[in-house]
């Protein structure tokens, strides 16, 4: 069987049931890497220059494990997603960076998927182009991308319903929706930032779990639906042309507004370009409402150092200085 | 009504006489300083790039003038060149300025554009508007011409010193020239000078492209003009990016020059297939079209943090080995000083000087 390897980084925490379900139903057996480790951090920071952010370093990283098992490498490369939205710079040159410096690769999969330029049938179209490298059969392809997408949808679902990334997972191959009660009685906090930042494991356990460890829930950008962060951004002079800022910026005004959250923390990877910008714009929004914790990472973040500031941000919220 | 706009390499030497004289109230920045950056710096996010910073505190020293319109065009790209608009209002409103800021919805579209100017100029007729502004795009590119030719004939003159007072002189001609026929005349001045100019024999200058990120490639303050630095040292200097071709390839004034980001990302498509913002396509494509020049050495430079150069700056390092050309990356940010600049173009020109000799 042809073996696809999916490295489990970037936008692996975003896509990752729609590709999965994909190649399953084409009969092509796909290869994940393991965990982040801070092995996998030291490899990727072997391979690039200092100043690329901590997410690309760590996706470096699970190339160098995966390459050698795998007969094709998915890297497909995201320009645009919306119609008047980009992805990041890094994510649209990812596969040109991959092929530029990482050595002896399998074959890589690396198709554009543009919908500024080419309408929303873009990802479809997509899906087709890599489907008919291992199937001739279109309607079998087509099918499979059918398949994927409800996928897709159900596992984004879960995820608004409260279930974790691994349980969202799992659940989602099964065709019905399991209920969990989203409010469970726990103070609530917002946490800002990029799936590819709280669902990895390496930051989730030196900044998501620390936080959940004293009894507080966590709401992520990914807990709300399209239409809420729509309205989030609405308020804004100019709307957001990068699709991850528009659900950073969104979300986090959209969960101020609503008072689900007492306190609000937002993460951020050192020397990321967008984030700064997204940053200053949620501060602006929303600063007079609650607390906001700003956390920047980089490869040698220390658990220590941040569990002090994450423990004295919420020993604040806990005493209620700030509420009003 | 008080316009300003922030300094970009000899952006402010093309409009600044044409709008005066077409009775637009300007109000000129100082010159960049090392407290404008200063200023700049203390009011932006601490992570947004050079050009950000530097633009905000042009602002609010012309804003300290009297200043109460500010021209910055904004922009829809993956760059974040198009907010920059947005978040420095919002920086110079919550510091108390009163102001009008100047942004078109897309700059890149010629009718926005001229949208915005009629909004911010207070000038009423739109065709007299179109006229102003090919005229500035038509100065701008004399001015890059000018410079191009003091790039080429500095390291050779014959005379020390005798380029850059010719240079001098052509700016300050061209500044005056306030119509297409006296630009056309004073370019024929110009080149006669050029030409006359005495050169010196010997063997052939090293010759060094300085590719990157738009306004640190060709603004003087954030660069430390690392391009005279050059040119000083007898180095004929060469760039990827001009502000003149940039404008070139968008609103086409010069039909006769060809589309440089066209150009660039032919070369490029080996290593960068797609266009990934700002200038990366023309960093990659022009650093391989100035390799297969035989340019002695490429000098990429660039703001810390600026996401498209760092793509580019990863790409780059394949284009390096490929093509076997020295490549010095020097990414700039507010605490880059000029004496730790100065030991590291020198140990790259070392370097060049020890390749060519043998």
């Amino acid at each position: 069987m042809t073996k696809v390897g999916i490295p489990r980084g970037l936008l692996f925490y975003r896509y990752f049931p729609l590709w999965e379900s994909f190649f399953e139903s084409l009969g092509v057996e796909v290869v994940l890497s393991p965990p982040t480790t801070e092995e996998t951090i030291r490899q990727g920071s072997k391979l690039l220059p200092g100043d690329l952010c901590l997410p690309v370093k760590i996706f470096f990283g699970h190339l160098e494990s995966l390459k050698k098992e795998v007969d094709f490498l998915f890297i497909p490369r995201y320009i645009s997603i919306e119609p008047d939205a980009y992805m990041c710079p890094k994510l649209i040159g990812l596969p040109d960076m991959v092929l530029c410096n990482v050595d002896s690769l399998p074959p890589l999969i690396d198709d554009p998927i543009h919908c500024k330029a080419q309408g929303l049938e873009a990802e479809k179209l997509f899906y087709l182009r890599v489907g008919r490298i291992f199937l001739k059969d279109k309607r079998k392809v087509e099918r499979a991308y059918i398949a994927g997408v409800e996928r897709q949808n159900r596992f984004r679902c879960l995820l608004r319903k409260g279930f974790s990334f691994e349980e969202a997972i799992e659940r989602s191959r099964s065709a019905e929706i399991e209920e969990k009660a989203k409010d469970d009685g726990r103070v609530r906090l917002g946490m800002i930032g990029r799936p590819y930042y709280v669902y990895d494991p390496f930051l989730r356990k030196s900044v998501v779990e620390p936080v959940e460890e004293k009894g507080y829930q966590v709401l992520m950008t990914e807990f709300l639906s399209d239409q809420e962060i729509e309205k989030g951004v609405e308020e804004l002079r100019k709307s957001i042309y990068w699709s991850f800022g528009k659900e950073l910026v969104g979300s986090a005004i959209h969960l101020t507004q609503s008072g689900a959250v007492k306190g609000m923390i937002n993460l951020s990877s050192f020397g990321c370009g967008q984030d700064s910008f997204n940053f200053e714009m949620t501060q602006n929004m929303i600063k007079e409402k609650i607390p906001i914790l700003p956390l920047i990472f980089d490869e040698h973040l220390s658990q220590a150092g941040f569990s002090t500031r994450i423990e004295a941000f919420l020993e604040m919220i806990s005493r209620g200085k700030n509420r009003r | 009504m008080k316009l300003t706009v922030p300094y970009l390499g000899m952006l402010h030497q093309a409009y600044h006489p044409v709008l005066r004289g077409a009775g637009v109230e300007m109000v000129l920045p100082p010159k960049p300083t090392k407290k404008t950056f200063d200023l700049g710096t203390k009011y932006s996010p601490e992570f947004a790039c050079l050009p950000f910073k530097m633009t905000l505190g042009n602002m609010i020293e012309a804003l300290e003038l009297g200043a109460d319109t500010i021209f910055m065009p904004g922009g829809w790209g993956p760059c974040r060149f198009g907010y920059f608009d947005v978040i420095q209002e919002q920086i110079l409103r919550d510091l108390g300025y009163q102001f009008t800021m100047g942004s078109a919805k897309n700059p890149d579209v010629l009718s926005d554009m001229l949208d915005m100017m009629q909004r911010i100029s207070g000038l009423r007729s739109r065709a007299g508007l179109y006229k102003l502004f090919f005229l500035v795009l038509v100065r701008l590119s004399f001015l890059d011409w000018a410079l191009k030719k003091y790039f080429h004939t500095k390291p050779r003159e014959g005379i020390e010193g005798e380029a850059d007072r010719i240079f001098k002189k052509s700016v300050e001609l061209i500044e005056n020239s306030l119509t297409i026929p006296q630009l056309l005349k004073s370019a024929s001045v110009i080149s006669r000078w050029f030409i006359k100019m005495e050169r010196k024999n010997g063997p052939e200058p090293l010759r060094v492209a300085i590719v990157g990120e738009l306004f640190t490639v060709l603004e003087p303050s954030a660069n430390m003009e690392i391009d005279l630095r050059l040119a000083q040292r007898g180095i004929e200097v060469f760039k990827s990016v001009w502000l003149s071709d940039y404008l070139n390839d968008r609103f086409r004034f010069n039909p006769f020059s060809r589309n440089q980001h066209k150009l660039s990302s032919r070369y490029a498509r080996p290593y960068l297939r797609f266009h990934s913002g700002g200038e990366s396509t023309e960093s990659v494509g022009k650093t391989v079209l100035f390799a297969k020049n035989g340019m002695d050495g490429v000098i990429h430079i660039f703001p810390f943090t600026c996401m498209p150069e760092l793509v580019a700056q990863t790409i780059l390092t394949k284009v390096q080995k490929d093509l076997d050309i020295p490549i010095l990356t020097l990414i700039i940010d507010e605490h880059t000083a000029t004496g730790g600049m100065e030991t590291r173009l020198e140990a790259f020109i070392d370097l060049l000087e020890r390749r060519r000799r043998r």
